[in-house]
């Protein structure tokens, strides 16, 4: 490792390093496109982490689950509807997601509704 | 800690306390001329350091005294005439900061105000240390010698304390040393030069080579350089002598001609003081040393070690410890009225519960003492700079005198702006005089220290003007936005009592949005968290946060950067449920976390912190612990068919009606998890 390197290494912020690992890491996983990049209504296929995951309680009619998947370019909302709990669908899980994505509605982000997941090791 | 300081400072002074009192002549006397009149004990004792330094022998130096005592003391009956002028154009108190302020400007104010600063501290440095010096220069008390820094500090200490309380205007504590030092030092010249010419003369002090801090190779010359030396070391005698022109509204009526008359008389005393004193050191030949000071050398050839020898040493002390004590007095004033102006930190401006500016006296305090161990208690490196500062702020004041008096021209105003001006002209050659001799001795320092102080100063001001500007309200400036308000509440690992207290409160907000947020650092308690909000019918969304580094703070900010991303506007409300415990070493079993967020979140656009707290009183736990073992105790018999009521809450009704519907009545009973 040059001194170059060893700057760069230490003085890069741990949010970047992250951001670079997901980035590369979604580009490997088959995807179309970027979060960053996907179009309303245009079906894509896309890879992402789940950086948050909301459990909307059966209060408010029937409950949901809600994870907002970032892949470094972008954020998406992935929404199940119905659903309390999917096995494997946690905070931190990585997903491979193709759908349609509404514009940014009352999630106020892009949302992809009940879509074609496919968790990644 | 609280009862600590009740204890040292005594219990606080409400404002309407406060005591105007106005003190005779002869108090006053003795409350402002401590800091000048102690000057001559030391000032024979700094020309002896550089003439005798300088040339190679401390006769030539000795025989150099008397000279620089008559122009010492001429240059001091210039500035007490000058200072009366003073006196009279600003009865209300004039220190040099202010006048130079009315009459000359915003910067030279700053430099008189940088210079006297650096003063009262250096003031309180070489006071202490020479009134230390006064101590260990008995020979019974030569054991202390090697402590002279642990002495030092012990008076400055014991001088904050006071000051802490607030002695400012009990002047009869004053009176006493520095009468006594008068009287004693009378004495001394008077006996010892009554002996020298009429009676039988006295030995000479015999010489220590060992003790003696000089160079003792023979022949040279003194050159006038030397002699122009010596007479800056002199000058010091004359710090102190602006404190009367400072302090005129505490005389009584008519307060300017009473207080111009005491300046007349200090001059007196502390001028005849010096000159006699340098006289009979001429005759005694005391040789300049840090084991003993001149003055004691000469009490023990005049005295002999008894009993008047040792008054004189602890009255030297005494009013080197009560001059150290009145730049306690200006320099909290002095940085008061500095701050009021916007140039130091609002907090010098402020009164503490004692009605003493609380944080000037502390600063003070710990510069002095910190100059003290720095220089190990030998000061005399410290005189030039001190001299520096005192001429710079004689030289602006007078100044700012003849420049009002020519303004105002009022009935012999030609007069005035002579003696004034002449006065400044002098004030200013002795500061270049000083300011060139001592140059490689450390008056380089003033050049360095002075504008860095006045650059600090116009940088606090730059810092408050541009606050100021930023935050006033102009009549053309829109009014803040209603904004979207999203409150978000931080969940802990457990659902406890203070969660859903703060879940309560934050719907009692109405916001337009509403998460709680719990930080997922371990997947089991978050999976049992979601179980558990599920069970207990929680209606708001929860949200489940990845942190990869097992860190609270960063996924929380990167969260709300998410959430603020979505809408626009947005107001972020964090509300973090906290424990508040009884006592303060209990916090210590709970970990802090909940701290650096708030710090880092206080860093952050739109965001509201709020601690919502939830206090468990002592007796709270007994019971719950109590009601734990009840069930413990009852468990095993009552298995099958949970009975409905809690079975040992009998003691004290439990305080958790809110909850809904709970069926799952376990072990744990929710509430009371701490």
């Amino acid at each position: 490792m040059t001194l170059k390197d060893l700057l760069k290494k230490v003085t890069t912020s741990q949010d970047a390093v992250d951001r670079e690992k997901l980035l590369e890491f979604c580009a490997r996983s088959g995807v179309t496109t970027t979060i960053g990049a996907m179009k309303p209504r245009e079906e894509a296929t896309v890879a992402g982490q789940i950086a948050s995951l909301r459990v909307v309680p059966s209060s408010h009619g029937s409950p949901w689950l809600e994870a907002t998947v970032q892949d470094g370019t972008g954020c998406l909302v992935v929404l199940w509807t119905g659903r309390r709990r999917i096995a494997g669908i946690r905070p931190g899980a990585r997903l491979i997601v193709t759908g349609r994505p509404t514009p940014a509605g009352h999630t106020g982000r892009p949302t992809l509704y009940n879509p074609v997941y496919e968790l990644l090791g | 800690m609280s009862a600590l300081k009740r204890l040292l400072v005594g219990r606080p002074i409400a404002t309407e306390e406060q005591e105007h009192q106005k003190i005779p002549k002869s108090i006053a006397l003795a409350v402002f001329s401590s800091d000048a009149i102690s000057s001559t004990a030391y000032a024979t004792e700094e020309i002896l350091f550089v003439t005798a330094l300088g040339a190679s022998s401390l006769a030539l130096g000795l025989n150099t005294l008397v000279p620089i005592a008559i122009g010492v003391a001429i240059l001091l009956a210039i500035v007490v005439t000058s200072y009366r002028q003073t006196i009279f154009a600003y009865p209300r108190g004039g220190g040099s900061y202010m006048v130079t302020k009315e009459n000359l400007g915003r910067y030279p104010s700053l430099l008189a105000g940088a210079s006297l600063l650096i003063d009262y501290i250096l003031t309180v440095a070489v006071s202490i240390s020479a009134g230390v010096a006064a101590i260990i220069s008995i020979p019974a008390l030569q054991g202390l010698r090697d402590q002279r820094v642990l002495i030092g500090l012990f008076l400055i200490a014991m001088i904050t304390v006071a000051n802490l309380r607030g002695i400012k205007e009990s002047g009869r504590v004053f009176a006493g040393p520095t009468y006594v030092y008068i009287g004693m030092l009378s004495l001394l010249v008077g006996y010892g030069l009554f002996r020298e010419y009429l009676g039988t003369p006295l030995e000479h002090i015999e010489f220590e080579p060992g003790a003696f801090e000089g160079t003792l190779a023979s022949g040279g010359n003194l050159t006038l350089f030397l002699i122009l030396k010596g007479f800056s070391s002199g000058a010091v005698a004359l710090t102190g002598v602006e404190a009367i022109s400072d302090g005129v509204p505490v005389f009584r009526k008519p307060e300017a001609k009473n207080a111009a008359n005491t300046l007349v008389l200090m001059g007196l005393i502390l001028g005849s003081l010096f000159f006699t004193t340098s006289w009979l050191a001429h005759h005694l030949k005391p040789y300049p040393s840090h084991d003993e000071t001149v003055f004691s050398q000469m009490g023990r050839a005049v005295f002999g070690e008894g009993p008047l020898y040792l008054i004189m040493q602890v009255a030297t002390a005494g009013i080197l410890t009560l001059a150290a004590n009145t730049a306690y007095a200006d320099f909290p004033r002095l940085a008061s009225f500095i701050a009021r102006d916007g140039y130091l930190p609002r907090q010098f401006a402020n009164r503490g519960d004692r009605l003493v500016f609380s944080n000037g006296v502390l600063f003070l305090a710990i510069a002095a003492g910190a100059l003290l161990v720095a220089f190990g208690g030998k000061t005399n490196a410290l005189i030039p700079l001190y001299a520096v500062g005192v001429f710079t702020s004689f030289t602006l004041s007078q100044m700012g005198i003849a420049r009002r008096a020519y303004r105002l021209r009022q009935p012999r105003w030609q007069l005035n702006v002579a003696v004034s001006s002449f006065g400044s002209v002098a004030t200013f050659a002795v500061l270049l005089i000083v300011a060139i001799t001592k140059f490689s001795s450390g008056a380089w320092l003033p050049l360095v220290v002075v504008p860095a102080f006045i650059g600090v100063f116009l940088l606090i001001n730059r810092h408050y003007r541009s606050l100021r500007a930023a935050l006033v309200l102009e009549p053309g400036r829109v009014r803040p936005q209603a904004v979207n308000h999203t409150v978000v509440v931080l969940v802990p690992g457990r659902i406890h009592f203070g969660v859903l207290q703060a879940l309560q409160y934050a719907k009692s907000m109405r916001p337009t949005h509403l998460a709680a947020v719990h930080v997922a650092d371990d997947p089991e308690e978050m999976e049992e968290l979601q179980r558990e909000w599920e069970e207990r019918g929680l209606d708001v969304p929860l949200d489940a946060v990845h942190s990869p580094y097992r860190d609270l703070v960063q996924p929380v900010l990167e969260f709300l950067d998410e959430l603020d991303a979505r809408w626009d506007d947005d107001t972020i409300t964090v509300l973090i449920p906290e424990f508040v415990v009884k006592h303060w070493y209990e916090n210590a079993l709970h970990n802090q976390t909940a701290l650096a967020l708030k710090l880092a979140l206080l860093q952050r656009k739109g965001t509201v912190v709020t601690s919502v707290p939830y206090h468990v009183s002592r007796q709270d736990r007994r019971d719950a612990l109590d009601r734990e073992q009840a069930d413990e105790a009852t468990e095993p018999a009552s298995e099958a068919p949970a009975p409905p009521a809690p079975v040992g809450a009998a003691a004290r009704p439990s305080a958790n009606g809110d909850q809904p519907a709970g069926e799952d009545q376990g072990a744990v009973s929710g509430t009371t998890e701490v």
